[in-house]
């Protein structure tokens, strides 16, 4: 395979639970092209940051609360949140040609960008199925497992240079999980997902070489960093 | 010692370095942190009684002898039925 554009940049991964990861440095690392030539991923060469995750909240809390998922770049402060789309207060429920309760969620001058009303809790523990199964080796699992929990997953993206756009954020995230995730003992609840999309931006930058993502609930979960360069510097064997 | 038991932790990752380092809450990330929750709980007792009001609300109309589908016109469809659970369906 030839030189690409797109390099990974780095993975965290979170096994143990964490209020907050921070991605710091994020320009001093190198691209490696198929000679082993290199290429420092500054802001010039790499203009473009993309974060792909999966992110699980040890919380039975179904309502986040906005602020509770949230990022930023090297400022905590100026962030507009100015165009997003989100389901209801943190959830909704969807079945063919509808869904309830969408609305939109915005904030100003801001710490971060804000995505908690695409997200839930994943400590619930009223699954149809029981509170406890087996797995195939026998081990009882229980209802608010880890292995039985739902992922949100999503992306976020910004790129640089452009110190007078204020808007480079752009977003998406959701959730899709069990109906008895508001803990309650009988079917139906409304509470089946939740789902956000959006941009947003940073009026104090926006620079990126730090990007931190965070809650008020400790989370479990993997984080990749791509970057996207501008030109073909780096060999994905 | 920590501030709190059990601490709450942070992770911080060096790309350059490719090192991660965690570390506890200091005392101002916690007060936001606790912020934080305060405003999710307070969502999630607004949440919980829109949804009785929605509920409530459905039903009174109802009551005054509209059919389900001129309430739904009105009010727009209730929440769907819980799915059938592969795992353990509806005892028969």
């Amino acid at each position: 395979m030839g030189n690409q554009q797109w390099v990974l940049e780095t993975h965290i991964p979170v096994n143990n639970a964490t209020s907050s990861i921070t991605f710091s440095n994020n320009n001093g690392q190198y691209a490696t092209n198929d000679i082993g030539g290199t290429t420092i991923m500054s802001y010039t060469n790499a203009p473009v940051y993309r974060i792909h995750f999966k992110v699980r909240f040890l919380t039975s809390a179904n309502s986040l609360g906005s602020s509770n998922f949230y990022f930023h770049g090297n400022y905590s402060s100026s962030n507009d949140f100015t165009y997003d789309y989100a389901s209801a207060n943190t959830n909704t429920s969807m079945s063919p040609n509808s869904a309830v309760g969408t609305s939109r969620d915005y904030g100003y001058s801001s710490g971060n960008q804000q995505l908690g009303y695409g997200s839930m809790g994943s400590q619930f523990s009223n699954h149809a199925w029981g509170t406890a199964v087996n797995d195939l080796d026998g081990n009882s699992v229980a209802a608010n497992s880890r292995r039985r929990g739902a992922w949100i997953t999503g992306w976020f993206e910004n790129h640089f240079p452009d110190q007078a756009g204020y808007y480079p954020w752009h977003y998406q995230i959701g959730i899709v999980t069990d109906q008895h995730n508001d803990n309650s003992a009988s079917a139906p609840t409304a509470d089946w997902g939740a789902w956000c999309i959006g941009a947003g931006g940073c009026s104090a930058g926006p620079y990126i070489d730090t990007i931190t993502i965070g809650s008020g609930y400790n989370f479990i979960g993997d984080f990749f960093l791509f970057r996207g360069m501008n030109g073909n510097y780096q060999a994905n064997e | 010692m920590s501030l709190r038991e059990p601490p709450v932790m942070c992770m911080i990752h060096d790309c350059a370095t490719g090192e991660t380092t965690e570390r506890e809450l200091t005392e101002e990330e916690y007060a936001i942190r606790d912020d934080m929750q305060a405003d999710a709980e307070e969502q999630q007792a607004i949440m919980a009684q829109k949804q009785a009001d929605a509920v409530a609300g459905r039903q009174k109309l109802l009551d005054l002898g509209l059919s389900e589908a001129e309430v739904t016109a009105l009010v727009g469809a209730p929440p769907p039925d819980g799915a059938s659970d592969v795992e353990a369906p509806d005892p028969a």
